[in-house]
């Protein structure tokens, strides 16, 4: 569903502004670009603070769509002001972010069900170990969240770095200033980009270590086993797909281009070992040559790792340490909640938590205590203020309307008629 | 002060500069420029910091030192730290797992790809992999991740803190560092690092400019918080509360190691961070790639083309002087296809009788459908709504076989035959038949005949003002006509809003059916066949389902009164 079924909404839009009116005005790429700006920040702090896996990944794709909408708001904001190269970069940019999109979001929700499916659980702050107990599960979750936090050398690295550069490059042509809106979008553009770059990034880290690493929180995530293999080949294929498109963005670039039809032509050529390169805006990426050099660099790393093991072999000892003793509980690690609690402080004026802190005394005490309970719900202003009021608003409209069914067939004959005859009036005025 | 600033300064016009003098010295630099320079560069930058890298740290704490009335420890003795972590045996705790021993390579290889890709010693690029903004700060956060899960995988809360407060840094950090790179580019026109360098050494005056300025503060304090700095980070604090990284990297305490490692890489960030102090970026001049020439307009003839647009199309052309552009512009012209109704009636004497009565066939035939529509308005009796009825599917046939017979098209005359068939003879056949049944006269409707006939001419007078609006450049003789139909929709409109029973409420939707045909064939000449076949059927369907209805209700009420029926809202 969140690989194809939201991208019916992007594949509308892109029917209407690149296929049907390739040549409409400005203004239509800057209001998609702030409504995908909104929802890519929006979406991402919800994601960053969110402690259910499920919605921690639907509020991911909210940011992943929404940084689709800002590529092809740019791109049309840029046509308009006849910026074809940047524009058409944009263009391939946020196709390719779809297509990424499409495999990490696949394999991340395939993730999240094998979790489910492991454990019956989906709440982060009751996971943990899930690494040792379901190695495969875990590689291809974290390969598919190393690609939605855009880091080398996953297909979301490659869709983010293009979309990236094709903002940089849109503000100026030729050393000229393309216009002053184009010199303000696409600043405020680049702010948006790096913004939900870096709280992905902190929110996959989230998904993954307090899932994944460390010891389990609960009893259900200390039973879990590994899903049957029938679970982990789409996993696997995922995980591929994932790292695979990342290693050939030439080529699926030069794919996404001819889909994108007639009308506009992207300039995208294939250099190096499938590297991908805009002549228009001079840009290259090859990230199997980054491969390459992270090998030279790691072979002598590993050389010398392997010498020192065999000369100090490593020593496993039972006792964590944890401040001075050895009462260390699976509570007492960090949960999602706590994990994202400094973002938290930082965003507050956005997010609007509500914290609740009870506390419960022993007997008539008020020094000793029995137990806290802490509770933080943060709640979607978007969905609080601007749908539930437009919705109910909807309702009491649709109620009002009711007085207008009264069951006189005429009545609605006659309602027909003079919709018909307002409709002609305006024809003619 | 940094040293990786200093050293760039200072060797930033080697290699890629200068242009050789004699032809041998040439060729050797050409070679040389091509691939051997940049591979032994970067392995130079990397020998270089990683050698610079723990002496820089070794010089501020000694520096401090100093300050505070120390002796310090000289400033080699991070090496010496080095030195004595690696000889110590790694212990992992048991709940550990492959990260742990992962991690900290994981960050030693991203950082060890920065020492590299970064313009610290020269401004040669590899050719590629630019040293582009997004691919640095993509490599660093690969190793600010890998910390971020080590410390995670400990399992206790200290390594949680420490990570969360570290990704929480990094997410802050991320956009700042793009941000301030960004708009050092601007200028430049290209987001390649060693481009941004060299360009601000050959200019090195625009360096004092307001974007400059700002986008150096804010790259400083980005490189203080990566670089686990005060203000931001105490890095030999002691207190959990006010670590950030030491948290984390404390956890690889328990792979030593992992914590020389860590050590190591973490001060193998900092003069790499001080390097990336841009000086000034020189643009580059793109050539636009403009599209093509916009599309030639296909050509062709239109069908059904009066002579009348002919000489409209005519007039609109631009007046050209010589006759060959005349001609190449009347070519862009869709010109009309030759009338094929030579080829369907014989004779020219026929032809020219047909043609001067068509005009008036064509107003004989529409005045019929007005005037029966109104009068089905003014008579309330069911019998006589069905004669007229007949009589405006007759005067509605005989319309489209006139047409037809014009365009000389046997398709259309095959239409006409069918709406004889079904709406002149079929339709009113099946009303009167079931009505005979019933009451014969329609109880008062809603509006007397007077006011009814009154609107009838409202709407008329409303229809000929709104086709004038639509219609107004089809000056055809079939298009003067379509107003009649329109008319004829609004008229079949009032009859279904204001009678009562529900036979004659079908009457009024079979007058609006006949309106829309009238108009359909008045300004289209000529539906196809298989469209009024399809029209037809779902006419009659319609026809059929109100028999059945006006059945039943008569069957449960006794008669056939609308009114009756207020059940039907919710």
């Amino acid at each position: 569903m969140s690989g194809a079924m939201v991208k019916i909404g992007v594949y509308g839009a892109l029917l209407v502004c690149v296929r049907l009116l390739p040549s409409g005005p400005p203004w239509w790429g800057v209001l998609i670009l702030v409504l995908g700006g909104v929802s890519a920040v929006y979406g991402i702090l919800q994601a960053s603070v969110a402690s259910d896996l499920k919605v921690l990944l639907a509020y991911s794709t909210t940011e992943n769509m929404g940084l689709v909408f800002l590529g092809l708001g740019a791109s049309v904001l840029l046509r308009g002001y006849h910026a074809t190269a940047a524009a058409d970069a944009a263009l391939v940019a946020a196709l390719l972010l779809m297509v990424s999109h499409a495999a990490f979001k696949t394999t991340l929700f395939l993730g999240a069900g094998a979790v489910a499916h492991a454990t019956g659980e989906l709440n982060l702050d009751r996971l943990g170990g899930l690494g040792k107990r379901m190695p495969w599960t875990a590689g291809a979750f974290g390969l598919a969240s190393l690609s939605a936090a855009s880091l080398p050398i996953t297909s979301g690295f490659v869709a983010e770095w293009m979309l990236l550069q094709s903002l940089i490059h849109g503000a100026r042509l030729d050393g000229e200033v393309v216009s002053v809106a184009a010199s303000i979008a696409m600043p405020l553009a680049v702010a948006v980009l790096a913004l939900t770059a870096g709280l992905a990034l902190l929110t996959f880290v989230k998904a993954y270590g307090i899932a994944f690493l460390a010891r389990p929180r609960s009893r259900k995530a200390s039973i879990a086993r590994e899903v049957p293999w029938v679970m982990r080949v789409p996993l696997a294929l995922g995980a591929l797909a994932v790292v695979g498109l990342g290693l050939v963005p030439g080529p699926l670039s030069a794919g996404i281009a001819a889909a994108v039809g007639p009308v506009i032509v992207p300039d995208v050529r294939t250099v190096g070992l499938a590297g991908v390169s805009f002549a228009g805006i001079d840009v290259v990426l090859d990230p199997g040559t980054l491969v390459i050099l992270a090998a030279l660099v790691l072979v002598p790393i590993l050389v010398i790792v392997a010498l020192g093991s065999r000369r100090h072999p490593t020593r496993v000892d039972p006792l964590p340490w944890a401040g001075g003793g050895s009462r260390l509980r699976p509570r007492m690690q960090y949960t999602a909640t706590s994990y994202a609690e400094p973002l938290v402080r930082v965003f507050d004026d956005v997010l609007r938590p509500s914290r609740d802190v009870e506390v419960t005394h022993v007997g008539e005490s008020r020094y000793l205590v029995e137990k806290v309970h802490v509770e933080q719900t943060v709640s979607d202003v978007i969905e609080t203020r601007l749908y539930r009021p437009v919705l109910n608003a909807a309702q009491r409209f649709g109620v009002l309307a009711r007085r207008a069914q009264d069951g006189s067939i005429h009545r609605y004959l006659g309602y027909s008629f003079a919709a018909l005859l307002v409709v002609l009036i305006a024809v003619s005025l | 002060m940094p040293v990786g600033a200093a050293v760039s300064l200072v060797l930033g016009t080697m290699p890629g500069a200068g242009a050789g003098t004699g032809t041998a010295a040439r060729a050797v630099e050409l070679t040389w420029t091509g691939i051997g320079a940049p591979i032994l560069m970067a392995v130079l930058q990397l020998a270089l910091f990683i050698f610079l890298a723990p002496l820089l740290i070794g010089v501020i704490r000694q520096v401090r030192a100093r300050l505070e009335g120390r002796a310090g420890a000289g400033i080699w003795q991070p090496w010496r730290d080095v030195r004595k972590l690696l000889a110590k045996e790694p212990v992992h705790a048991a709940d550990s797992s492959w990260m742990l021993s992962v991690g900290p390579i994981v960050l030693l290889v991203s950082s060890l790809l920065l020492c590299v890709l970064l313009p610290l010693v020269g401004t040669l690029a590899l050719p590629l992999i630019p040293s582009d903004l997004f691919v640095i700060v993509s490599v660093m956060l690969i190793g600010v991740v890998a910390l971020a899960l080590v410390g995670l995988d400990g399992g206790t809360a200290f390594g949680g803190m420490g990570s969360s407060r570290h990704m929480t840094v990094a997410a802050l950090v991320e956009p700042t560092l793009l941000l301030s790179i960004y708009a050092l580019s601007i200028p430049a026109g290209s987001s390649t690092l060693s481009l941004i360098v060299q360009t601000r050494l050959q200019t090195p005056a625009v360096i004092i400019s307001p974007v400059s300025l700002l986008a150096m503060v804010a790259l400083a304090i980005a490189i203080m918080a990566e670089t686990s700095r005060l203000p931001i980070d105490n890095p030999s604090t002691h207190l959990e509360l006010t670590m950030l990284h030491e948290a984390m990297v404390l956890e690889s305490l328990r792979s030593r190691p992992g914590l020389a490692r860590a050590r190591f890489l973490a001060q193998a960030r900092r003069p790499a961070r001080p390097a990336r102090q841009p000086h000034r970026a020189v643009g580059r001049a793109h050539r636009l790639h403009r599209s093509g020439p916009p599309p030639r307009r296909l050509l062709g003839c239109r069908q059904g083309a009066r002579p009348g647009h002919r000489a409209e199309r005519r007039r609109g052309l631009p007046r050209q002087g010589a006759p060959v552009q005349r001609a190449r512009a009347a070519r862009g012209v869709l010109r009309p296809c030759p009338a094929r109704r030579d080829r369907l009636l014989p004779g020219r004497l026929g032809a020219s009788v047909f043609e001067t009565t068509y005009p008036q066939l064509i107003g004989l035939c529409t005045g019929t459908l007005l005037l029966t529509s109104a009068l089905m308005v003014w008579r309330h009796s069911m019998l006589a709504s069905i004669r007229l009825l007949a009589v405006q599917g007759l005067a509605l046939a005989a319309l489209v076989a006139v047409i037809g017979v014009q365009k000389g098209e046997l398709e259309v005359i095959l239409v006409a035959v069918l709406v004889l068939l079904v709406k002149g003879l079929g339709l009113p056949w099946v009303l009167a038949h079931e009505s005979k049944a019933t009451t014969r006269t329609d109880e008062a409707p809603r509006l007397n005949p007077t006011a009814s006939l009154l609107t009838v001419a409202l709407l008329t007078i409303l229809a000929y003002v709104v086709s004038s609006r639509v219609l107004a450049r089809d000056t055809s003789i079939s298009a003067h006509a379509a107003p009649i139909g329109l008319a004829m929709v609004l008229i079949g409109f009032l009859l279904l809003v204001t009678r009562r029973q529900a036979r004659s409420q079908l009457i009024g939707f079979l007058v609006l059916d006949n309106g829309i045909a009238t108009v359909a064939f008045l300004t289209s000449g000529g539906v196809p066949l298989v469209l009024e076949l399809g029209i037809s059927l779902d006419v009659l369907l319609v026809v059929m389902i109100l028999y059945v209805f006006a059945g039943r209700m008569h069957n449960k009420f006794g008669n056939t009164d609308i009114d009756q029926l207020r059940k039907l809202h919710d």
